[in-house]
Protein backbone atom coordinates (compact mmCIF):
# COMPACT_ATOMS: atom_id res chain seq x y z
CA UNK A 1 0.00 0.00 0.00
CA UNK A 2 1.57 3.58 -0.82
CA UNK A 3 1.81 6.54 1.39
CA UNK A 4 -0.51 8.46 -0.11
CA UNK A 5 -3.31 5.44 0.51
CA UNK A 6 -2.30 4.90 3.96
CA UNK A 7 -3.19 8.51 4.75
CA UNK A 8 -6.12 8.00 2.78
CA UNK A 9 -7.40 5.30 4.85
CA UNK A 10 -6.01 7.00 7.95
CA UNK A 11 -8.05 10.15 7.21
CA UNK A 12 -11.05 8.26 6.72
CA UNK A 13 -10.93 6.57 10.22
CA UNK A 14 -10.08 9.67 11.48
CA UNK A 15 -13.17 11.06 10.33
CA UNK A 16 -15.64 7.68 11.25
CA UNK A 17 -14.13 8.76 14.52
CA UNK A 18 -15.18 12.18 14.66
CA UNK A 19 -18.52 11.37 13.15
CA UNK A 20 -19.43 8.58 16.05
CA UNK A 21 -18.24 11.21 18.70
CA UNK A 22 -20.43 14.06 17.39
CA UNK A 23 -22.80 11.67 17.67
CA UNK A 24 -22.38 10.28 20.86
CA UNK A 25 -20.78 13.56 23.20
CA UNK A 26 -23.30 15.14 24.83
CA UNK A 27 -22.63 18.75 26.23
CA UNK A 28 -24.59 21.64 28.29
CA UNK A 29 -27.53 22.39 26.59
CA UNK A 30 -26.86 25.88 25.19
CA UNK A 31 -29.99 27.42 25.94
CA UNK A 32 -32.66 25.62 28.00
CA UNK A 33 -35.37 28.12 28.19
CA UNK A 34 -35.58 27.98 24.44
CA UNK A 35 -35.43 24.07 24.37
CA UNK A 36 -38.47 24.26 27.19
CA UNK A 37 -40.30 27.14 25.08
CA UNK A 38 -39.78 25.23 21.63
CA UNK A 39 -41.15 22.11 23.32
CA UNK A 40 -43.87 23.55 25.17
CA UNK A 41 -45.11 24.82 21.75
CA UNK A 42 -44.49 22.06 19.95
CA UNK A 43 -46.09 19.61 22.50
CA UNK A 44 -49.48 22.12 22.20
CA UNK A 45 -49.52 21.35 18.30
CA UNK A 46 -49.02 17.03 18.81
CA UNK A 47 -52.15 15.77 18.81
CA UNK A 48 -50.97 12.40 18.18
CA UNK A 49 -47.99 9.98 18.20
CA UNK A 50 -47.75 7.08 16.64
CA UNK A 51 -44.83 5.05 17.25
CA UNK A 52 -43.19 1.07 17.70
CA UNK A 53 -40.71 0.29 20.61
CA UNK A 54 -38.33 -1.78 21.82
CA UNK A 55 -37.74 -2.16 25.21
CA UNK A 56 -34.92 -3.73 27.41
CA UNK A 57 -34.77 -4.45 31.39
CA UNK A 58 -31.44 -4.07 32.04
CA UNK A 59 -31.06 -6.74 36.00
CA UNK A 60 -27.62 -6.89 37.13
CA UNK A 61 -28.67 -10.64 37.83
CA UNK A 62 -29.16 -11.44 34.10
CA UNK A 63 -26.16 -11.42 31.46
CA UNK A 64 -28.71 -10.18 28.19
CA UNK A 65 -31.96 -7.91 28.62
CA UNK A 66 -35.50 -9.06 28.80
CA UNK A 67 -36.79 -7.38 25.41
CA UNK A 68 -40.40 -6.27 25.00
CA UNK A 69 -41.96 -4.72 21.75
CA UNK A 70 -45.27 -3.36 20.58
CA UNK A 71 -46.92 -0.52 19.50
CA UNK A 72 -46.84 3.03 21.55
CA UNK A 73 -50.20 5.40 20.52
CA UNK A 74 -51.69 8.75 21.98
CA UNK A 75 -54.04 10.85 21.36
CA UNK A 76 -54.91 14.64 23.45
CA UNK A 77 -55.88 14.42 25.75
CA UNK A 78 -54.12 11.72 28.07
CA UNK A 79 -55.10 8.99 25.97
CA UNK A 80 -52.19 6.31 26.21
CA UNK A 81 -52.31 2.49 24.24
CA UNK A 82 -49.32 0.53 24.94
CA UNK A 83 -49.75 -2.53 22.92
CA UNK A 84 -46.71 -5.20 23.85
CA UNK A 85 -46.45 -7.92 21.38
CA UNK A 86 -43.42 -9.26 22.51
CA UNK A 87 -42.72 -11.55 24.74
CA UNK A 88 -46.36 -11.85 24.79
CA UNK A 89 -49.41 -9.87 24.17
CA UNK A 90 -50.28 -7.43 26.70
CA UNK A 91 -52.42 -4.37 26.31
CA UNK A 92 -52.27 -0.94 28.97
CA UNK A 93 -54.99 1.64 27.87
CA UNK A 94 -54.96 4.81 29.82
CA UNK A 95 -58.28 7.30 29.30
CA UNK A 96 -57.87 9.96 31.86
CA UNK A 97 -57.82 8.36 35.19
CA UNK A 98 -58.73 5.41 33.88
CA UNK A 99 -56.49 2.36 33.60
CA UNK A 100 -57.28 -0.48 31.44
CA UNK A 101 -54.88 -3.57 31.21
CA UNK A 102 -55.17 -6.94 29.52
CA UNK A 103 -54.27 -9.66 28.38
CA UNK A 104 -54.37 -13.36 26.84
CA UNK A 105 -56.23 -14.51 29.70
CA UNK A 106 -57.47 -11.71 32.21
CA UNK A 107 -58.97 -8.22 31.57
CA UNK A 108 -59.03 -5.75 34.29
CA UNK A 109 -60.33 -1.93 34.75
CA UNK A 110 -58.81 0.48 37.11
CA UNK A 111 -59.36 3.91 39.06
CA UNK A 112 -56.15 5.50 39.26
CA UNK A 113 -57.64 7.88 41.44
CA UNK A 114 -58.19 4.83 43.89
CA UNK A 115 -54.75 3.55 43.62
CA UNK A 116 -52.36 6.44 44.81
CA UNK A 117 -49.29 4.08 42.73
CA UNK A 118 -51.14 3.67 39.73
CA UNK A 119 -52.22 7.70 39.46
CA UNK A 120 -48.55 8.26 39.77
CA UNK A 121 -47.04 5.86 36.99
CA UNK A 122 -49.56 7.33 35.07
CA UNK A 123 -49.31 10.86 35.18
CA UNK A 124 -45.01 9.83 35.11
CA UNK A 125 -45.09 8.22 31.59
CA UNK A 126 -47.78 10.18 30.11
CA UNK A 127 -45.41 13.49 31.32
CA UNK A 128 -42.32 11.74 29.50
CA UNK A 129 -44.37 11.42 26.48
CA UNK A 130 -46.18 14.38 25.97
CA UNK A 131 -42.83 16.69 28.13
CA UNK A 132 -45.46 17.84 31.02
CA UNK A 133 -42.49 16.09 33.27
CA UNK A 134 -40.69 19.00 32.19
CA UNK A 135 -42.06 21.79 33.68
CA UNK A 136 -42.73 19.76 36.81
CA UNK A 137 -39.18 21.87 38.06
CA UNK A 138 -40.27 21.06 41.79
CA UNK A 139 -40.46 17.37 41.79
CA UNK A 140 -37.23 16.91 39.87
CA UNK A 141 -34.03 18.27 39.37
CA UNK A 142 -33.57 18.79 35.82
CA UNK A 143 -29.80 18.68 33.73
CA UNK A 144 -30.33 19.23 29.85
CA UNK A 145 -27.85 18.41 27.54
CA UNK A 146 -27.88 18.45 24.04
CA UNK A 147 -25.30 17.24 20.58
CA UNK A 148 -25.86 17.90 17.28
CA UNK A 149 -28.82 15.61 16.66
CA UNK A 150 -30.95 14.96 20.17
CA UNK A 151 -31.45 17.01 22.96
CA UNK A 152 -30.82 14.88 26.15
CA UNK A 153 -32.53 15.44 29.42
CA UNK A 154 -31.61 14.11 32.57
CA UNK A 155 -34.10 14.11 35.69
CA UNK A 156 -32.94 13.05 39.34
CA UNK A 157 -36.44 12.70 41.43
CA UNK A 158 -36.70 15.01 44.65
CA UNK A 159 -39.81 13.29 46.44
CA UNK A 160 -38.15 9.81 48.08
CA UNK A 161 -40.80 8.11 47.52
CA UNK A 162 -40.30 8.02 44.00
CA UNK A 163 -36.42 8.24 44.12
CA UNK A 164 -36.99 5.24 46.01
CA UNK A 165 -38.37 3.65 42.76
CA UNK A 166 -36.52 5.80 40.25
CA UNK A 167 -33.31 7.18 41.00
CA UNK A 168 -32.74 8.87 37.71
CA UNK A 169 -35.12 8.94 34.47
CA UNK A 170 -33.25 10.16 31.03
CA UNK A 171 -35.10 11.16 27.85
CA UNK A 172 -33.73 12.04 24.49
CA UNK A 173 -35.82 14.30 21.92
CA UNK A 174 -34.94 14.21 18.20
CA UNK A 175 -34.00 17.72 17.29
CA UNK A 176 -35.90 17.82 14.51
CA UNK A 177 -39.38 17.59 15.69
CA UNK A 178 -38.80 17.62 19.43
CA UNK A 179 -40.26 14.16 19.67
CA UNK A 180 -39.18 11.59 22.66
CA UNK A 181 -37.03 8.99 20.97
CA UNK A 182 -35.65 7.29 23.98
CA UNK A 183 -36.46 6.83 27.67
CA UNK A 184 -34.40 5.21 29.78
CA UNK A 185 -35.41 4.42 33.65
CA UNK A 186 -32.75 3.80 36.25
CA UNK A 187 -33.36 2.52 39.63
CA UNK A 188 -31.57 2.96 42.92
CA UNK A 189 -29.50 -0.38 41.95
CA UNK A 190 -28.56 0.27 39.18
CA UNK A 191 -31.06 -1.76 37.02
CA UNK A 192 -32.55 0.04 34.42
CA UNK A 193 -35.13 0.36 31.89
CA UNK A 194 -34.43 1.48 28.27
CA UNK A 195 -37.44 1.96 25.71
CA UNK A 196 -36.32 3.38 22.22
CA UNK A 197 -39.60 4.56 19.63
CA UNK A 198 -39.08 4.62 16.20
CA UNK A 199 -41.37 4.51 13.35
CA UNK A 200 -43.06 7.67 14.75
CA UNK A 201 -45.99 9.14 13.12
CA UNK A 202 -46.70 12.84 14.31
CA UNK A 203 -50.54 13.95 14.14
CA UNK A 204 -51.47 10.85 12.01
CA UNK A 205 -55.54 10.01 12.10
CA UNK A 206 -55.69 7.80 15.35
CA UNK A 207 -58.96 6.10 15.28
CA UNK A 208 -60.63 6.59 19.15
CA UNK A 209 -61.53 2.76 19.01
CA UNK A 210 -58.02 1.98 19.68
CA UNK A 211 -58.45 3.88 23.47
CA UNK A 212 -61.57 1.79 24.36
CA UNK A 213 -62.25 -0.52 26.94
CA UNK A 214 -62.94 -4.07 25.21
CA UNK B 1 -71.81 -28.55 79.62
CA UNK B 2 -68.76 -26.37 78.76
CA UNK B 3 -65.97 -28.16 78.95
CA UNK B 4 -68.09 -30.66 77.42
CA UNK B 5 -68.66 -28.82 74.20
CA UNK B 6 -64.96 -27.77 73.80
CA UNK B 7 -63.29 -30.94 74.31
CA UNK B 8 -66.07 -32.06 71.80
CA UNK B 9 -65.23 -29.57 69.62
CA UNK B 10 -61.65 -30.22 70.04
CA UNK B 11 -62.22 -34.17 69.17
CA UNK B 12 -63.93 -33.41 66.12
CA UNK B 13 -61.11 -30.81 65.02
CA UNK B 14 -58.33 -33.38 65.64
CA UNK B 15 -60.48 -36.23 64.18
CA UNK B 16 -61.15 -34.36 60.78
CA UNK B 17 -57.29 -33.15 61.00
CA UNK B 18 -56.42 -37.03 61.30
CA UNK B 19 -58.74 -38.13 58.53
CA UNK B 20 -57.53 -35.64 56.25
CA UNK B 21 -53.69 -36.64 57.48
CA UNK B 22 -53.80 -39.84 56.68
CA UNK B 23 -56.24 -40.70 54.32
CA UNK B 24 -54.19 -38.88 51.83
CA UNK B 25 -51.87 -41.36 51.76
CA UNK B 26 -53.51 -44.24 53.77
CA UNK B 27 -53.41 -46.94 50.78
CA UNK B 28 -49.45 -46.16 50.01
CA UNK B 29 -46.65 -48.04 51.88
CA UNK B 30 -44.53 -46.36 54.69
CA UNK B 31 -40.68 -46.21 54.51
CA UNK B 32 -38.61 -44.65 56.35
CA UNK B 33 -35.44 -42.40 54.53
CA UNK B 34 -32.30 -40.92 55.63
CA UNK B 35 -31.69 -36.99 55.10
CA UNK B 36 -32.09 -36.00 51.71
CA UNK B 37 -31.58 -33.01 49.50
CA UNK B 38 -34.63 -31.51 47.94
CA UNK B 39 -33.79 -29.31 45.01
CA UNK B 40 -35.79 -26.79 43.63
CA UNK B 41 -36.23 -26.85 39.84
CA UNK B 42 -34.45 -23.62 39.90
CA UNK B 43 -30.91 -24.52 41.41
CA UNK B 44 -29.02 -24.04 38.22
CA UNK B 45 -26.78 -21.27 38.93
CA UNK B 46 -25.36 -20.91 35.54
CA UNK B 47 -29.11 -20.79 34.22
CA UNK B 48 -31.86 -17.77 34.53
CA UNK B 49 -35.62 -18.72 34.46
CA UNK B 50 -38.31 -15.68 32.98
CA UNK B 51 -41.89 -16.18 33.64
CA UNK B 52 -44.80 -14.42 32.82
CA UNK B 53 -46.66 -13.98 36.58
CA UNK B 54 -50.03 -12.87 37.21
CA UNK B 55 -51.47 -12.78 40.72
CA UNK B 56 -55.01 -12.52 42.58
CA UNK B 57 -54.41 -11.06 45.73
CA UNK B 58 -57.94 -10.59 47.40
CA UNK B 59 -59.93 -8.40 44.52
CA UNK B 60 -56.65 -7.00 42.97
CA UNK B 61 -55.30 -8.51 39.51
CA UNK B 62 -51.14 -8.09 38.89
CA UNK B 63 -49.29 -9.14 36.41
CA UNK B 64 -45.89 -9.24 35.14
CA UNK B 65 -42.45 -10.81 34.04
CA UNK B 66 -41.19 -13.06 37.14
CA UNK B 67 -37.30 -13.60 37.09
CA UNK B 68 -35.51 -16.32 38.86
CA UNK B 69 -31.74 -16.27 39.14
CA UNK B 70 -29.59 -18.73 41.25
CA UNK B 71 -26.88 -17.34 43.20
CA UNK B 72 -25.54 -20.95 44.46
CA UNK B 73 -27.06 -23.97 46.63
CA UNK B 74 -28.18 -21.84 49.05
CA UNK B 75 -29.19 -18.90 47.35
CA UNK B 76 -31.82 -17.70 44.88
CA UNK B 77 -32.88 -14.48 43.84
CA UNK B 78 -36.74 -13.23 42.30
CA UNK B 79 -37.40 -10.47 40.84
CA UNK B 80 -40.64 -9.48 39.62
CA UNK B 81 -41.36 -6.49 37.38
CA UNK B 82 -44.70 -5.02 35.36
CA UNK B 83 -44.57 -5.24 31.58
CA UNK B 84 -43.61 -2.05 31.68
CA UNK B 85 -40.28 -2.35 33.06
CA UNK B 86 -41.48 -1.00 36.99
CA UNK B 87 -40.00 -3.23 39.45
CA UNK B 88 -42.50 -4.26 42.02
CA UNK B 89 -40.06 -6.60 44.34
CA UNK B 90 -36.52 -8.19 44.34
CA UNK B 91 -35.94 -11.23 46.60
CA UNK B 92 -33.08 -12.83 48.11
CA UNK B 93 -34.84 -16.53 49.19
CA UNK B 94 -32.06 -18.40 51.13
CA UNK B 95 -31.43 -21.62 52.78
CA UNK B 96 -33.72 -21.97 55.79
CA UNK B 97 -31.41 -24.17 57.27
CA UNK B 98 -28.12 -21.98 56.98
CA UNK B 99 -29.96 -19.02 57.94
CA UNK B 100 -32.06 -17.62 60.63
CA UNK B 101 -33.72 -15.19 58.46
CA UNK B 102 -35.19 -17.17 54.52
CA UNK B 103 -35.29 -14.25 52.65
CA UNK B 104 -33.98 -10.83 52.40
CA UNK B 105 -35.77 -7.92 50.74
CA UNK B 106 -33.94 -5.80 48.21
CA UNK B 107 -36.52 -3.89 47.29
CA UNK B 108 -40.22 -3.48 47.51
CA UNK B 109 -42.46 -1.11 46.33
CA UNK B 110 -43.76 1.00 48.44
CA UNK B 111 -47.59 0.27 48.63
CA UNK B 112 -46.40 -3.40 48.91
CA UNK B 113 -43.79 -2.89 51.62
CA UNK B 114 -45.60 -4.05 54.78
CA UNK B 115 -44.43 -6.90 56.68
CA UNK B 116 -47.53 -9.17 56.46
CA UNK B 117 -47.49 -8.88 52.62
CA UNK B 118 -43.33 -9.45 52.65
CA UNK B 119 -43.00 -12.67 54.55
CA UNK B 120 -46.61 -14.16 52.61
CA UNK B 121 -44.35 -13.31 49.42
CA UNK B 122 -41.54 -14.78 50.56
CA UNK B 123 -43.07 -18.12 51.64
CA UNK B 124 -45.11 -18.68 48.54
CA UNK B 125 -41.90 -17.73 46.23
CA UNK B 126 -39.90 -19.95 49.12
CA UNK B 127 -41.97 -23.04 47.94
CA UNK B 128 -40.33 -22.88 44.60
CA UNK B 129 -37.13 -21.81 45.22
CA UNK B 130 -35.77 -23.28 48.38
CA UNK B 131 -32.80 -25.82 47.90
CA UNK B 132 -31.67 -27.88 51.50
CA UNK B 133 -31.28 -31.04 52.73
CA UNK B 134 -34.33 -32.01 54.50
CA UNK B 135 -34.85 -34.47 57.11
CA UNK B 136 -37.99 -36.77 56.24
CA UNK B 137 -40.66 -37.61 58.68
CA UNK B 138 -41.68 -40.39 56.72
CA UNK B 139 -42.23 -41.43 52.83
CA UNK B 140 -44.64 -43.59 51.36
CA UNK B 141 -44.86 -44.73 47.61
CA UNK B 142 -47.24 -46.98 45.73
CA UNK B 143 -46.23 -48.37 41.91
CA UNK B 144 -47.93 -44.35 40.95
CA UNK B 145 -46.24 -42.01 43.25
CA UNK B 146 -44.06 -41.12 46.25
CA UNK B 147 -44.90 -38.76 48.89
CA UNK B 148 -42.22 -37.22 50.91
CA UNK B 149 -43.61 -35.63 54.15
CA UNK B 150 -41.70 -32.88 55.95
CA UNK B 151 -41.83 -30.94 58.82
CA UNK B 152 -40.66 -27.11 59.10
CA UNK B 153 -41.67 -24.19 60.99
CA UNK B 154 -44.97 -25.10 62.14
CA UNK B 155 -46.40 -26.69 58.33
CA UNK B 156 -45.99 -30.13 57.24
CA UNK B 157 -45.19 -30.40 53.53
CA UNK B 158 -45.88 -33.17 51.02
CA UNK B 159 -43.83 -33.98 47.77
CA UNK B 160 -45.44 -35.69 45.58
CA UNK B 161 -43.41 -36.98 42.76
CA UNK B 162 -44.81 -38.90 40.01
CA UNK B 163 -42.81 -42.00 39.22
CA UNK B 164 -42.56 -40.77 35.41
CA UNK B 165 -41.50 -37.04 36.09
CA UNK B 166 -38.09 -35.72 36.74
CA UNK B 167 -39.20 -34.49 39.98
CA UNK B 168 -41.99 -33.53 42.93
CA UNK B 169 -45.26 -32.32 40.88
CA UNK B 170 -46.83 -31.07 43.30
CA UNK B 171 -46.40 -29.90 47.22
CA UNK B 172 -49.00 -29.98 49.81
CA UNK B 173 -48.76 -27.53 52.72
CA UNK B 174 -50.56 -28.23 55.65
CA UNK B 175 -50.59 -26.58 59.07
CA UNK B 176 -51.59 -28.98 61.54
CA UNK B 177 -55.42 -28.42 61.40
CA UNK B 178 -55.98 -27.74 58.06
CA UNK B 179 -54.76 -27.63 54.03
CA UNK B 180 -52.62 -23.97 53.52
CA UNK B 181 -51.83 -24.20 50.07
CA UNK B 182 -50.89 -26.41 46.89
CA UNK B 183 -48.27 -26.08 44.36
CA UNK B 184 -48.74 -27.73 41.16
CA UNK B 185 -46.21 -28.33 38.53
CA UNK B 186 -46.55 -28.71 34.69
CA UNK B 187 -45.02 -29.56 32.07
CA UNK B 188 -42.37 -30.52 33.96
CA UNK B 189 -38.50 -31.12 31.87
CA UNK B 190 -35.25 -31.57 32.56
CA UNK B 191 -34.71 -27.27 32.50
CA UNK B 192 -38.30 -26.26 34.39
CA UNK B 193 -41.68 -26.44 34.77
CA UNK B 194 -44.11 -24.64 31.78
CA UNK B 195 -46.32 -23.59 34.21
CA UNK B 196 -46.38 -23.33 37.85
CA UNK B 197 -50.06 -22.84 39.90
CA UNK B 198 -50.25 -21.74 43.74
CA UNK B 199 -53.53 -22.43 44.96
CA UNK B 200 -53.99 -20.95 48.72
CA UNK B 201 -56.93 -22.19 50.89
CA UNK B 202 -58.75 -20.02 53.03
CA UNK B 203 -56.85 -17.20 51.63
CA UNK B 204 -57.70 -15.20 48.94
CA UNK B 205 -54.24 -15.45 46.92
CA UNK B 206 -53.25 -17.66 43.93
CA UNK B 207 -50.59 -17.25 41.18
CA UNK B 208 -49.87 -18.43 38.12
CA UNK B 209 -46.67 -18.74 36.27
CA UNK B 210 -46.15 -19.46 32.86
CA UNK B 211 -42.36 -19.99 31.67
CA UNK B 212 -41.16 -17.55 28.69
CA UNK B 213 -38.67 -19.54 26.62
CA UNK B 214 -36.05 -17.30 25.53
Amino acid sequence: MSKKNIFSVLIFFVFIDLAGFSQTAFTAMKNPEAFKTKFNEISESTISIENDFIQNKNLSILAKPIVSEGKFYYKKENKVRWEYSEPYFYLIIIQGNKLYVKDKNNQKQYDTQSNKMFQELNKFLVGCINGDILNKTGNYKIEFKENNEQFYVILVPNDPKMKQMLNEIHIYFDKKNYSVVQLKMVEQDGDFTNIEFFNKKINGNISDEKFNFN
Amino acid sequence: MKNLILISLLVFILNSCTLFLFNFHNNLHKETLPVKNINSYFSNSDSSYLYQAEIWFMKNYYSGLMVIKPQNDSLTRVVFITETGIKIFDFEIRNPLLFKKFYKINYIIEPMSRRIICNTLANDIGLLCQNGNVKFIDAFNDDDKTIFRIHNRCKRYLYVYNQNDYGYNIIHVNSIFSRKAEVIFYGINNFAPDSIKIQHFGKNLNYIFRRIKQ
